[in-house]
């Protein structure tokens, strides 16, 4: 009885002091280098997520564990409000100890790379290149459109933890999140 | 500099606070030092790099067949200790968080504690003190505000119903002890107004006699009569003056002026027929007081003295000076002296020991006295004097 008003308080107090008090010192990640272009009559994008990594983090990326790295862009048109269209990808990285590299997924390419230190990792991990959206005969032409990026960690869990390890802590619990510059198709075919 | 002290209550706090930080500090280092010790041991044990040197040591003699499942296995140990590596990382930066959390409630929770006990019991405690006081000071009807919540409301509540019985009572007592002054008065004056009648009725009635013996009434007869009859009457009056002098003593209206000077005329008035010596002492600082009261007061005192004897010899003495922060005035006669048992008595309204006496003149001394905030004593020896010793205040002059 005693024992669990104990345990019930303490989990209180500890959800309040998260609140207020977040045991880890997290960033703030941004969207850089957002580049949208056709190519071979396809929508493509391609982005770098820039301030992403912390020393924890780094040290979870190296521990062996799934860690993946959810992206969404989601097409508007300026006048609705819902997107027109929302696409998902991830990319997951994986040390392998033994061979002491690190396997990077992406489920866009649908292939893997290795890397063999972090520095390669911060790169690759975080950046997409020429991802597919969509054909450029489905946008219509003279309509401005933008697109709307986020991305955040998948939640991690560990043998002597109760729960999961919610990465996005990591990142204040913030997606981050930008809104392209308004386009149009005319300005790929000037 | 007074107010630079911390209040009782908010030393307490703080001592409080003080004991409190250090414990829950040592007990967190405490804590979490035995947890990293615990930890750092388990990662002293090395055991990822056991698992890599014995790799390194097997990898290239397991045939070919089982390699793969060797390779996994390793891995799959590998992981599992880095994966108990991180979490216990984690779990040491999570402890840390905790055990503030922890302390930040325990902080809070002391004070939630400190301002109800506050609000709770030192807040009713102290409007309990200040109708204590305040009751002290004379205020009656006190009634201190009621807090159902507080530990102490049935303090406050007997506190109340304490004021309010004391108040019953003192109605009760006042009105008690008018009644016993009205039936004083109409006793005082039942006496003194009979006095007087007694000679004006046998003056009366002497000249009805003659008046209606068909004698011719001479005129030393009558003038003698109405000689009675005209001083009795001016008895009466003053009698009727004094009572209504006591009952309303007009509020005082004091200024700085000298009381010296006021003590020379007063007692140069009465030299010519009396034996009166004055000692005043020099640089007497000026008096603040209502002049015509003041004046009422002393000439009630010399002529109290005046008429309690007719010795050849009769003598007063008066002496003003100044002791520490008062102005003390002695009015000393050679006269009988005043029975030790009237002593307690002489400065109650009504008490005379004269036959003509209203038994007011030394109640109105009294009273002008301690209006401003003086004090009257008397001494006396019977048979061979009498001290009446006034003692004032000395009150700064700022003009």
């Amino acid at each position: 009885m005693f024992g669990t008003i104990t345990d019930r308080l303490i989990a209180t107090i500890i959800s309040i002091g998260s609140l207020f008090f977040p045991f880890i010192d997290g960033i703030e990640p941004v969207f850089n280098d957002v580049r949208i272009s056709i190519i071979e009559n396809t929508l493509v994008l391609s982005m770098h997520l820039e301030n992403c990594y912390t020393e924890e983090l780094d040290k979870i990326l190296m521990s062996g564990q799934v860690v993946t790295l959810r992206f969404q862009a989601e097409l508007y048109d300026r006048i609705q409000t819902q997107p027109i269209l929302t696409r998902q990808f991830y990319q997951t990285l994986r040390y392998n100890p033994l061979e002491k590299q690190y396997w990077l997924y992406s489920s866009e390419k649908d292939n893997s790379d290795t890397f063999s230190t972090l520095q390669q990792v911060h790169r690759n991990f975080s950046t997409l290149n020429n991802i597919y959206l969509l054909r450029a005969g489905d946008l219509e032409k003279g309509k401005n459109y933008f697109i709307r990026l986020t991305a955040y960690l998948d939640p991690i869990t560990f043998i002597s933890q109760k729960s999961n390890l919610d990465l996005m802590l990591y990142w204040n619990n913030k997606k981050p999140i930008v809104n392209t510059e308004s386009f149009n198709l005319s300005i790929f075919y000037h | 500099m007074k107010k630079l002290i911390p209040s009782f209550r908010l030393q307490i706090f703080i001592i409080f606070i003080i004991l409190l930080f250090i414990s829950v500090m040592f007990t967190r280092t405490f804590f979490i030092r035995s947890n990293d010790e615990f930890l750092q041991r388990l990662s002293e044990q090395n055991i990822l790099a056991n698992i890599e040197s014995l790799y390194a040591d097997f990898s290239g003699s397991i045939p070919t067949n089982q390699s793969q499942k060797f390779n996994r296995d390793v891995e799959s140990l590998m992981l599992g200790q880095k994966a108990i590596d991180l979490s216990v990382d984690i779990y040491r930066q999570q402890i840390n968080a905790y055990s503030r959390y922890i302390f930040i409630f325990i902080l809070l929770s002391v004070l939630i504690v400190f301002v109800l006990s506050i609000s709770l019991i030192t807040r009713p405690l102290r409007r309990l003190q200040a109708g204590t006081q305040a009751l002290m000071s004379g205020e009656k009807n006190i009634q201190i505000m009621e807090n159902r919540f507080s530990p102490i409301n049935d303090l406050i509540l007997s506190f109340n119903s304490m004021v309010r019985e004391v108040d019953r009572q003192r109605r009760i007592a006042i009105e008690a002890e008018k009644q016993l002054v009205w039936k004083e008065i109409a006793r005082v004056m039942a006496h003194e107004i009979k006095n007087p009648l007694t000679p004006i009725k046998l003056s009366v009635e002497r000249l009805e006699m003659k008046a209606g013996s068909n004698t011719e009434i001479n005129t030393r007869l009558l003038h003698e009569s109405l000689g009675i009859i005209k001083e009795e009457v001016n008895n009466l009056q003053t009698l009727v003056e004094r009572f209504r002098g006591f009952a309303s003593l007009p509020k005082a209206r004091p200024e700085f002026y000298r009381f010296d000077v006021q003590l020379e005329e007063i007692v140069g008035a009465y030299r010519s027929d009396h034996n009166i010596a004055l000692n005043i002492e020099t640089n007497l600082p000026l008096i603040y007081a209502d002049k015509i009261q003041m004046k009422q007061a002393i000439v009630n005192l010399i002529q109290n003295a005046i008429q309690s004897s007719d010795r050849d010899d009769f003598h007063i003495f008066i002496n003003l000076r100044i002791d520490g922060d008062t102005i003390v005035l002695e009015i000393k006669d050679n006269g009988p002296g005043i029975p030790s048992k009237y002593i307690e008595k002489i400065f109650e309204p009504y008490f005379t020991t004269r036959r003509k006496g209203t038994g007011l003149g030394l109640p109105i001394v009294k009273r002008i006295i301690e209006n401003h905030h003086g004090n009257i004593m008397l001494s006396s020896v019977e048979g061979h004097r009498t001290t009446f010793t006034i003692t004032l205040p000395i009150i700064e002059n700022e003009r």
